[in-house]
């Protein structure tokens, strides 16, 4: 049912797999132009990553809302926003990604994810 | 990827006609799994006629342009496999222009209604100009359609007829059409004079009174 989300954000220079998932982890649905990215290891991850700040926001700053949460290693990003209640998206990029042009697509198709579910 | 202005996603539709009628000037856009791969097809749209498709492969970037495109969707429609589409608002003329190669002729998709579903069939007969096909058991017509009116008709199977005894023939059989068949549009038929029919409206009425029929019938159930 997503395909036309994941489609989109797979087609930013510098993607190399999008996920929608749970938050508890199940993974909704999603895709790797990288095969050797896992992507239902990553959902169940990236449902933990966005869990624990969450509760970091909670803690620090007495709100329990994350606008955007990202992961940078060396060789490349994890950026994840809510998608609604009951979901995030999640978008592996490259290490050199256009931060700017990936945050815009993450906005934009959650807030589709968002309506559908 | 097209530019325009997003205007929603459309889930579990009926028809691809049933969307098209949701945008003046614009186009859809439905992506599906093919594979490992994913695919992303755009049907351009303007006042109800479809000028262009384009089919794109995300990961590789291979395109298929024009009828082909409109073809290869038309198969993916048919099969169900695409669950949402979103619907865009975009200058099609525009687009048109900076892609060329994308412009279909006497664009149609191939789709399915099935026999007892009048009120699809009548949403069809308002704005369809092509071929349709209906199927009943052993007999099925073609008609070339022009809004609603049957310019033209012959069997395609069964008794061998043309013109108006085609026509006459599909009346007679429309109440089974009715029960069992189906209607099948596409296709571009090349009709021949000893295929024209002389009062082609009389079919639009036949469904329409079909239908009040079945609503006055279903109304007496009550």
């Amino acid at each position: 049912m997503f395909e036309n989300v994941i489609a989109d954000l797979l087609r930013v220079d510098g993607v190399k797999g999008v996920a929608i998932v749970s938050k508890d982890g199940l993974l909704i649905e999603g895709q790797a132009s990288d095969r050797t990215i896992d992507v239902e290891s990553v959902a169940a991850m990236v449902a933990t990553i966005y869990g624990t700040a969450l509760n970091v926001s909670n803690e620090v700053f007495h709100e329990e809302a994350v606008d955007i949460v990202t992961l940078e290693s060396p060789k490349g990003k994890i950026i994840t926003v809510e998608a609604g209640e009951n979901a995030v998206l999640t978008v592996l990029t490259d290490p050199k990604v256009n931060l700017g042009l990936v945050r815009i697509y993450l906005k934009r198709n959650a807030q589709k994810v968002a309506s559908m579910l | 990827m097209l530019p325009g202005k997003f205007l929603g996603v459309v889930v579990d539709f009926e028809s691809t006609r049933e969307l098209l009628t949701k945008i003046k000037r614009g186009y859809l856009k439905a992506s599906w799994r093919d594979g490992d791969s994913l695919k992303t097809g755009y049907v351009l749209v303007s006042d109800g006629a479809i000028l262009g498709a384009l089919v794109e492969d995300v990961l590789s970037g291979e395109r298929i342009e024009g009828n082909t495109a409109l073809q290869k969707i038309s198969e993916i429609a048919r099969s169900k496999r695409v669950r949402a589409v979103e619907l865009y608002e975009a200058d099609v003329t525009e687009i048109l222009r900076e892609n060329p190669s994308i412009r279909v002729e006497n664009g149609v998709i191939s789709e399915e209604i099935p026999g007892w579903d009048l009120d699809s069939l009548l949403l069809l007969l308002t704005t369809y100009k092509g071929e349709l096909r209906v199927h009943n058991g052993g007999t099925s017509w073609r008609l070339y359609l022009d809004r609603g009116v049957v310019k033209a008709a012959q069997t395609i199977r069964g008794p061998s007829l043309k013109g108006n005894k085609a026509l006459k023939n599909l009346l007679w059989e429309i109440g089974k059409v009715m029960k069992d068949g189906r209607f099948e549009t596409g296709g571009f038929w090349e009709f021949t004079a000893e295929d024209e029919v002389n009062n082609g409206g009389v079919f639009k009425e036949g469904v329409e009174l079909l239908r009040e029929k079945r609503r006055v019938d279903n109304a007496k159930g009550f």
